[in-house]
């Protein structure tokens, strides 16, 4: 069975609940009038559970946590549900971990794998809005406001998020605010909050824990010491006071939770290329497990080339073997496309042609996009043309490969063999005016028989239209030869003799 | 009362009926033309050309309706020509050198893929080939999709090829001589067969002498 670790599928709809503080709102469903919101909203996603959907492809039951050293001691950053049900917490002491459930499973944290899973992610909700953010510690910030007409209001934009998110397999909270910093606060805190109002945020942050904020060793003790347990509290007091005690910066961060100090986000920009891949558990030897596999991708880069209005002229299957080494199967398109499901033909015949003997432990597909703004005279107008051979011209560069596929065209040389050249199918070469030529000429010129003296070919021939043709004497191939139009029993021929031997041959049919 | 087999069962179909709906291509020799069901060559169908030596294959025969074809805009397939189709040649026959694809599959199973690809993708008006075995399945394989792709499919096979069946709409055997040639249709569908139709040439191929 293939795995996918983060396979965007349905995964049962996860409950949110929505804080509203206005009595409005409250009376008649959660959501109403929240399409009228026309400033910025942002939404984050928290994902907890990153980290172990990273680190492995398996999903188990066994209980199983994610652990990271942090100053000498391992600590669990993630934990599954059957090892929260033992008791494991997050941020606990391995040791106390293992106490509680001895037969834990324990990962390292990869954090490679991690920043990589959240690129992708990061990749997949620019579908929603064109600004996202990566923020540290496993979360998404999605700037909606502006895009909440596009996606029919604020609560289909989360049923699609739900929808499409492994929301249950990466733990997901989703809080929706005003502020990108207090949508961080709210989804880092555990509250599925969604509020569109400036007014209600401060009520709504109010009840948030002050523990939850950028607190130094020093603020934390301080406003203990105070009594100062929420954020409301702290936004109760006199800000000269609170710059005094405990610093400007704390008020800085406090008045960014509130929109009152701007907060610019570094927006997340989609990678330049696509590479997506699949593992197998099992080497794959047969080519059609791989058929359903190479639709899935395509289908993938299709939704990524729409997202960052770009197009493909080349892609490339990458299968990579038990043996660490890696079949590349490129296929070249005639002209570049944005709708890859339609080459789905075309992607299987390459896979088919140049599948490997070896057996594939992983399927890559990988693109390199071009934006539209390149293409623009491509897409543009509509084709002049009544019909493109572009998809049989992919069909068959793909499968005989370049240099099969040609078109001929006139070259202006003497010498009957270079008069004629092999060139791109579709250029347009100026044609000039010639004597009588052969229709058909002989891959290379046949020696004719001699009968009495005279050349023979099916019986002896009539000669008329004598032409001498000497050229490239000013390079290493001359040609020296009497070309003469031949009437045969065959119909005319083309012949010549060549001056320097004598010798006769026949080079072409009329 | 008369016997009128077509009212008793209507799926009976009668040689003289049919097929006069089918499209075709005047070749530009008159002499075949008349012999030919619809006037010429049959599109959307099969061809068969048994020459001598395929090696010295007579474009002469099909480049007026190759020419004609070309206000078409599609392309024109040459799949494993045995010799060169030369383009000042062709191009003084009034062929559209830059609708022209030339197609030299390497493997022998290629062959016949590319045939069909080319026949049935609707991007070819023509496609002309040069296989080198074509009988039974392949044959039938390459007459369905020249329908499916309304193209004019064309084979070049030397004489041997006689005794095998194909499906081929047309089947010609062309013995060249010194006037032109002598065609015999050996299979013809919505016609009959028939033997030594003379076709004229002109007298000098084109192209200006000095």
């Amino acid at each position: 069975m293939p795995t996918n670790s983060l396979a965007y599928s349905a995964k049962g709809d996860p409950h949110l609940t929505v804080t509203s503080n206005s009595p409005r709102n409250s009376s008649s469903g959660p959501y109403r009038g929240l399409e009228t919101a026309s400033d910025e909203l942002w939404m984050a996603l928290h994902l907890p559970l990153l980290p172990l959907v990273a680190s492995t492809t398996i999903t188990t039951q066994t209980a199983t946590v994610v652990c990271q050293k942090n100053q000498h001691q391992y600590r669990v950053i993630a934990a599954n549900r059957s090892a929260e049900e033992g008791g494991i917490r997050t941020n606990m002491a391995l040791s106390t971990a293992r106490t509680l459930v001895p037969q834990v499973r324990v990962l390292d944290r990869d954090l490679q794998a991690e920043q990589l899973a959240m690129e992708q992610l990061a990749t997949f909700a620019t579908a929603w809005s064109p600004t996202v953010v990566i923020q540290h510690d496993r979360v998404l910030l999605l700037e909606i406001g502006s895009c909440l007409r596009l996606h029919h209001g604020l609560p289909t934009l989360m049923k699609s998020v739900h929808k499409s998110l492994p929301s249950e397999k990466l733990g997901c909270r989703i809080a929706v605010t005003p502020t990108p910093a207090s949508a961080v606060l709210c989804a880092r805190s555990g509250d599925a909050v969604c509020v569109t109002d400036r007014a209600r945020l401060i009520s709504c942050i109010g009840s948030v824990s002050v523990q939850k904020m950028k607190l130094t060793r020093r603020q934390h003790t301080l406003l203990m010491r105070l009594g100062i347990k929420h954020i409301g509290d702290l936004l109760r007091l006199p800000r000269d006071g609170l710059v005094r005690r405990l610093g400007l910066e704390l008020l800085q961060d406090l008045d960014r939770l509130t929109g009152k100090r701007s907060d610019p986000q570094p927006i997340f920009k989609p990678p330049l290329c696509f590479e997506e891949s699949i593992d197998f558990e099992r080497e794959i030897s047969e080519v059609e497990q791989l058929l359903p596999e190479s639709k899935r991708l395509l289908a993938r880069l299709e939704q990524y080339l729409q997202r960052s209005c770009a197009a493909i002229n080349h892609f490339e299957w990458r299968l990579q073997h038990e043996s660490h080494s890696c079949t590349q199967i490129p296929i070249r398109l005639n002209r570049p496309q944005q709708r890859t499901t339609l080459l789905l033909d075309l992607a299987q015949l390459a896979l088919e042609t140049s599948f490997p003997t070896e057996g594939v432990t992983q399927f890559a597909l990988y693109a390199h996009p071009l934006p539209l703004s390149q293409l623009e005279n491509m897409f543009l107008l509509p084709s002049t043309e009544p019909c493109e051979p572009d998809q049989l011209l992919d069909q068959l560069y793909t499968r005989l490969g370049q240099r099969a596929v040609r078109s001929i065209g006139c070259h202006p040389d003497h010498k009957p063999e270079n008069a004629w050249i092999s060139c791109q199918p579709g250029m347009r070469k100026p044609v000039f005016p010639s004597a009588a030529r052969p229709l058909w000429l002989f891959r290379s010129p046949r020696p004719l028989v001699i009968q009495n003296g005279r050349p023979c070919f099916h019986g002896p021939l009539e000669l008329s239209r004598h032409e001498r043709i000497a050229a490239n004497w000013w390079n290493e191939t001359p040609v020296q030869r009497d070309y003469y139009q031949a009437q045969s029993n065959r119909g005319p021929i083309w012949i010549y003799r060549e001056l320097e031997t004598g010798h006769w041959y026949i080079h072409g049919i009329f | 009362m008369s016997f009128d087999p077509p009212q008793i069962r209507k799926d009976i179909w009668r040689g003289t009926s049919g097929f006069t709906n089918t499209l075709s291509l005047p070749t530009g020799y008159p002499q075949l033309d008349q012999c030919l069901p619809g006037g010429g060559w049959p599109l959307g169908a099969l061809t068969e050309i048994l020459v001598e030596n395929t090696a010295e294959t007579p474009l002469w025969l099909i480049t007026p309706a190759l020419a004609a074809l070309g206000h078409e805009q599609r392309w024109q397939a040459w799949v494993a020509p045995t010799g060169i189709p030369y383009a000042p040649a062709l191009a003084n026959a009034g062929i559209n050198l830059s609708k022209m694809l030339l197609i030299h599959p390497p493997a022998c199973n290629d062959l016949l893929w590319t045939i069909e690809q080319s026949l049935g993708s609707n991007i070819c008006s023509a496609v002309l080939s040069w296989p080198t075995r074509l009988y039974g399945t392949a044959s039938r394989r390459l007459q369905l999709a020249a329908k499916r792709g309304r193209s004019w499919g064309l084979c070049f096979c030397s004489y041997n090829h006689a005794q095998y069946q194909t499906t081929a709409a047309l089947r010609l055997l062309f013995r060249p001589n010194r006037r032109g040639a002598e065609v015999t249709i050996l299979k013809c569908r919505g016609g009959q067969s028939m033997k030594n139709i003379q076709l004229l040439r002109e007298v000098s191929p084109p192209g200006y002498s000095r």
